[in-house]
This record gives structure tokens, sequence and C-alpha cells, in this order.
């Protein structure tokens, strides 16, 4: 009876509801469930599937290719995560205290827009930048007597700036996260500290950063929910020199779905991604303790 | 090595004297044919039955054929509906071609009609997507016509004795495009072997040969597909084959491959090749040609033509000149080029109305449709006055491209004018092309290991010896040759 009631009370709430999980059911669980089939399954376009039970599976792990796409895979989503994680808190807390409101903006919003460009943008700018010929880096370095650097056909270069880029193209986004947090950390805080004579430094070490704890978890969650999936970067500035060092888990299976259409094959490691990816948020969920009250 | 340009080697630039001036572009006068009677029967034909569909509709996926961009594809589109009767729906993707063609086969989208090349085909043939045409076109009097395709083109699109697709026009090859008017400036040959080729690239490069104070590179490429003019000096060829005892031969990775690495790397050090190469596309590539920064490229044989009418286009008073060179000869004198891929049309085995797309293809390949598909859309393109047709600024801006920029049909005479240098370098095409070798995980399994080796051995990465061992030894290793 009282379950009745509250469904007709909050009848209105229900069917606000509905398109959302409409959406859910339609582009995320039916595809999904799909998926799921599909990597159970040799299919052939325009219908036609026959049960072939794991055997797209164990040709997957007895591919060499699939385990060097793991293998650039953690190289380069574990890279970002890693080396990714303190430049926006740094970034931020530089922000913070700034003193200038004009400056603080126009700071902001400079660190901020190169999370605006698509990948097409951000790829034909680097190139240019570090042109071999032309690039105003290489040109630097042959003005300083130096040898001209290949970045997109070096294979460390590559793998570097695949690593580096998304860290500089994310870097404001997250800093501004963190800079929202920042601001709402209660000022009685630092005045009781300055009172105590703490200074600047160790107001940031005692009492920013820990109360930035929950944030940075939600961050790190976010980079490692992504981790796996990383795709637009590498496919874009992927090159026939540097595609074995940097291909990753998203791009294998656009190669073999979409480029050859191996749709079971694909879905299979896509199972197996998405599998892995969950597993990685339990132990980060767990080792972290993200979601528990401090 | 220094050498003068002679009358034979400038032979397809001699064109242009002959040129006449249309639509703000230059065009040459198209040589006159006497059409096939019995094509000309076929046509008429063809066009009496499409008179049963009039008012039936059509979905055509397309990569090349269409407008310029979205408000041409809607004239297209109104065009098509005008000379066939039948309604065409163009989906015309701007870009990733191949992902939209996988994804709509995948969600069982309905087309008439689905533009593809032979790679692709290869694969979906294999999932078996298309309809078989096989005894349709024996039985159509215009694709069995030979004057409209000649009989032995059918063998790069037939599997197992069948065929599935028509082709949607002739490919040309991919060969060495020059500046001619620099050669000229310079009083140089066109090279023909790999000591004039290098001697040219460096004269270019130090003697300012556009006036403008600069040095422009030697060669610019996009990727190790543009390099097959060098290895036509050993008489080496992209691709894998069987040779007669049945082991399988990659050319690219074999020992005699080793000198023309040795060769390009030398020519990349002394900064004769583009060091861009590996990673820029070909637009970047064709903006650096027409622009004086680079004096030679391997490209499309209708470039040639394309090229000069562009710069004309742009600039009647250009000095700009490209022409297609035959290559560099093997020590017997041969010359390898590699001819571009068959592109074709075919049926989807849920198409709606197959009888209407075949009907469609076998138009295709007849007047109406080969002035759409190339000149384009009349009143827009080109404008017909007391029969004189002539390009519009538009038309000469898209160059006779909508495509099919060259039509099998040997029966179609372009009542244009056909574009500056284009059939020279379309000679050179029929003298020398012939497809590169091809077979089953070439595209996406061998060739990136066989790039990244040729790219890593050309910057120097790799010595060539060296280079080449470890890809053998990889290749072997994969099961890819013996």
């Amino acid at each position: 009876m009282q379950i009745t009631g509250n469904m007709r009370r909050y009848a209105w709430l229900y069917v606000m509801i509905l398109p959302v999980l409409a959406y859910l059911a339609l582009f995320v669980y039916y595809p999904l469930v799909q998926g799921v089939i599909s990597s159970f399954q040799e299919t052939k376009l325009l219908g036609g599937t026959t049960w072939v039970g794991t055997q797209n599976y164990e040709t997957a792990i007895n591919t060499k290719q699939f385990w060097q796409v793991v293998r650039n895979t953690v190289l380069i989503g574990g890279g970002i995560i890693v080396l990714g994680f303190f430049p926006p808190i740094m970034v931020a807390l530089a922000l913070n205290e700034l003193v200038s409101l004009a400056f603080k903006k126009m700071a902001q919003t400079t660190v901020y827009i190169p999370h605006l460009f698509s990948w097409v943008v951000i790829a034909g700018m680097w190139m240019y930048i570090l042109a071999p010929n032309g690039g105003i880096v290489n040109e630097t370095i042959k003005a300083l007597g130096g040898e001209p650097i290949s970045f997109f056909t070096s294979i460390p270069w590559s793998r570097f700036l695949m690593i580096a880029l998304p860290i500089w193209r994310d870097m404001g986004y997250y800093a501004i996260i963190y800079l929202a947090a920042i601001t709402s950390i209660n000022p009685s805080l630092y005045e009781a500290a300055r009172v105590d004579g703490a200074s600047r430094f160790q107001q940031t070490w005692q009492i920013t950063l820990p109360l930035l704890k929950p944030t940075m978890l939600v961050v790190f969650m976010l980079n490692t929910l992504g981790m796996l999936r990383i795709f637009d970067q590498i496919f874009i500035m992927r090159n026939p020199v540097t595609k074995r060092y940097v291909d990753v888990l998203m791009t294998y299976v656009y190669d073999l779905g979409i480029l050859q259409g191996k749709i079971g094959l694909a879905s299979a490691i896509s199972v197996m991604v998405l599998g892995a990816t969950l597993i990685m948020t339990a132990i980060v969920w767990t080792v972290t303790g993200f979601g528990k009250e401090d | 090595m220094t050498h003068h340009l002679s009358r034979r080697s400038l032979v397809q630039g001699s064109a242009l004297g002959a040129a006449v001036m249309l639509g703000g572009s230059r065009l040459v006068s198209a040589q006159d044919v006497e059409p096939d009677a019995d094509f000309l029967a076929a046509q008429d034909a063809v066009v009496e039955r499409l008179k049963e569909f009039e008012g039936s509709k059509i979905k055509v996926l397309s990569a090349v054929v269409g407008g310029k961009d979205p408000e041409e594809d809607q004239l297209f589109m109104d065009e098509f509906k005008r000379l066939t009767g039948v309604e065409l729906e163009l989906v015309h993707p701007t870009a990733e071609y191949t992902q939209k063609l996988q994804a709509d086969l995948t969600a069982g989208v309905e087309y008439d009609l689905i533009y593809t090349n032979k790679s692709m085909m290869d694969m979906l043939v294999a999932q078996e997507v298309l309809v078989d045409l096989t005894d349709q076109i024996a039985g159509s009097a215009v694709l069995s016509n030979p004057t409209v395709i000649p009989t032995a083109e059918w063998d790069m699109i037939t599997y197992d004795g069948r065929i599935y697709s028509v082709f949607n026009k002739f490919e040309g090859s991919r060969m060495m495009t020059m500046r001619a008017d620099w050669l000229e400036t310079l009083g140089l040959e066109a090279p023909r072997t790999l000591d004039e080729f290098y001697d040219t690239m460096v004269a270019f490069r130090d003697n300012d040969p556009a006036g403008d104070g600069g040095s422009p590179i030697g060669f610019s490429a996009t990727g190790t597909y543009d390099f097959q003019p060098f290895f036509s000096a050993w008489g080496l060829r992209n691709g894998y084959r069987q040779t007669d005892d049945g082991s399988r031969v990659i050319d690219y990775a074999s020992d005699e491959a080793v000198p023309v690495y040795e060769y390009l790397n030398k020519l990349y050090s002394e900064g004769l090749i583009d060091p861009n190469f590996a990673t820029q596309d070909m637009a970047a590539v064709r903006n650096q040609f027409m622009t004086d920064k680079v004096s030679s490229l391997c490209y499309w044989d209708t470039w040639v033509g394309l090229f000069n009418a562009q710069m004309q286009a742009a600039n009647p008073d250009t000095a700009f000149r490209a022409v297609g060179v035959a290559g560099i000869a093997d020590e017997n004198d041969n010359i390898t080029i590699t001819r571009g891929q068959p592109s074709v049309w075919f049926v989807p085995i849920n198409a709606p109305n197959p009888d209407l797309s075949f009907l469609i293809l076998e138009w295709w390949h007849t007047f109406d449709a080969i002035r759409l598909a190339s000149l384009g859309i009349e009143g827009h393109d080109f404008t017909v006055t007391d029969g004189v047709y002539e390009l519009t600024e538009i038309g000469a801006q898209h160059a006779m491209d909508h495509g099919v920029p060259t039509p099998y049909n040997t029966n179609w005479v372009n009542p244009v004018g056909e574009l500056p240098g284009l059939r020279e370098a379309q000679a050179i095409t029929k003298e020398y092309a012939s497809l590169d070798y091809d077979g089953p995980d070439w595209d996406a399994t061998i060739k990136p290991l066989v790039d990244e080796a040729i790219i890593r051995m050309i910057l120097g990465d790799l010595a060539p010896a060296d280079g080449v061992a470890a890809l053998q030894a990889e290749l072997r290793d994969g099961g890819f040759i013996d």
C-alpha cells in the first residue's frame, strides 16, 4: 500500500526519469548485451551468425598482436594516470595563489582552452610545431647546432607524446575541478592556521591537500575508468612507424571490427576490456577507500 | 651530371601550346572518336528501359561520386533524376567512408548501390554481402561491350569465376610527377635513371628554379606507397606474390631491395626527401607542389592534368606546368608503375530493387552518366550553347571530376576538352602500369610490418641490410613468406 502510494505521489518523477532510462537501455545496455552475444559468434555483415563458443576469446589471447596492444595500453594509459595526476593539482594550487582576479581568470581560460580542442586540431597543431622540417622546435634545435628530431616517427618520442599530449590537453579541465574544491574549503581553517603561525606551504600541505583527497579520488577513478578506452589521440597520431608501439586495445578493436570485419573477435576483446575495467575500478575502489567517509 | 631538356621528354607539356581557354582554365582539344554502333544501340536501350522505372527511388552510398559539397550533392541528385527519371538519395560521407560503410552494413541499412574499392570488396565478398552479377554482366549489351569496358579488365574483380561488382571508372596509375617549367628553366631533361633523378633533385634544390630564393625539396610523399618509382629501378613491386615453385615473396622485403633503401636513405640524409613524409597527408603534399616547395611527387596520372588546370584556373599567366614522367628504368630498361586498384559499385544482398540497381550500373557507363560524373551538373558546372560545351567558373574549379574524371568507355569524347598533360600521362599509364601484387592479409597484417621497416630504413633508424634481414625474419615468423 505504502509503495503504491509513494509511486502515485511521485509519479511525475518517474515519468521524468523515463527518457534517461530509455536512453540508457537503447544506447548503453542493448549494445552491451549485443556485444557480449557477438563475442560468442562469428558474425557476417548483413546478418548470418554462427555460434562459435569461446573461439573468439581463444583467438584473441593466442595472438601476439593482442598482447602487444595490451602492453601499449598499460604503458600509455598507465602513464597518463600516473604522470598526469599531479600537474592539474599543481596548476590549481598555483591559480589559487594568484591575487589579481583578471590575471587569474585569464590564466584559467588559457589552461582550459586545450580541453576544448578536438584531437584533430591538437594533433595538427603539435605535428606542425614538432615537424622535422619547418617546425619551431626543430628549427630551434637546428639553430643551436643540433640534429632535428622526427618526434612523431621516433618510437620513444611518439610514446611520450601519446602520454604527454592528453595530460597537457586535460590539465586545465582537472585543474578547474581542483580549484572549485579548493575554493569550497572553509577559510576559517586557513585563518586558524595563520594564527598558529603556519607558513603558506604548511597551510597548503596540512589543509589544502588533505581536503582535496576526495576530489583526487574522483579524478583518479575517472582516469582509471578511461584508461583502457583511450582511442582518439592514438587513432589520429599513429603512423606506420609507430603503429605497433602505440596501438592500444580500442584502436585494435577498431582495426579488427571496422577495417577487417571481424566483428566477433572485436566484440570479444571489447568484452575483455569491459571486464578488465570493472576489475581495475573495483581494485582502485577498495585500495583507496573511495566513497567512504574519512 | 647535367642533362638538357629534350623535345621528347617534354612532349607532355607541349600539348599546352594547342590549349584553348574555357571557363578560366586551359583545356586541350579532345581527340575525335567514332562511337561503336553496338554501344550506341545498347545505350538507347538502357535509356528506354529506364522509363519503366520512372518515379522509382534508389539509395546510394558513395565515397567519391557526387557533388563537391552538400549543396552540389543536392544538385547532383536533381540532375540524376532529370536524366534518368529515378529519384536518387545520395549518402555521401565527407570522411571515414569505410567506417560508415561497415556501420551501415552491420546495422542492416538498405542501399541499392554501394561504392567501394578492391581491398574492401575482398572482405565483403568473403562476408557474402554482394549480389552475384556475373550472368547479368554477361547479358548486358553495354557492360559486355569491350569498347565500354575492355574484357580483360573484368579479371581484376573476378572471384572464382564470379563477378560481384561493376567498375566505377578507369583507374590510372601513380607516376612520378615533376615541374616541367623548372626542368626547362634549368635546361634539364626529365630524369630516367637514379643518377639523373639525384642530379635533378640537387639542381632544383641549389638553383632556385622558382626564382623566389627558395630551395625546393626534391621529392615529397605520404608513406611508403609513393616510393614505387624508385623500386622500379630494381624491377621490384609492392605487395606479395607467389613464385613458380609456390613460395611467397615480398619484393620490398627481399635482399634485392637493400640498394633501394640505401639510395632513399642517401636522398633523405641530403634533404632531398621531405622529412615529414611519414606523417603528412596527401593534401599537404599537393599544397607543397603547387606552392613551389616541392619539385616532384608520386601521384595519380589524372592529377597531372588537375594540377595544371587548377593552377591555370587560379592564374592564367602561371608558369606552373606539371608533367608525368615515366619513371626510373631498371637495367633492362623496364619501368614498373603502380596502377590503381579498381573502384567499383556493388548491389548489396538486401537491396530493395536489385533490377533497378543493375540497370543504373549499365546506365553509369553511358554518355549521360559519364557527363554527369565528369563535367558535373549542366547549368552549374557547365553550359551548352548551340551544342558548344563550356565550363563555368565553378566547373573549372571542380576540374571535370565528380567521381569519374576518366571513364572506361572509349566511345566517350569529352566535349569540353581534356585536362592539360593528362592524355600524355595516361599514355604512360597504358604503356607501363600494372596492378600491385595483392593477396589476403596484405593490407591488414603484412603491409604495416613492411611499412614500418621501410620508413625506418629511409630515416636511417635501421641500416638497410639489417632492416631487411629483420623484416624477413619477422615475416617468416608470421608465416607470410617461406
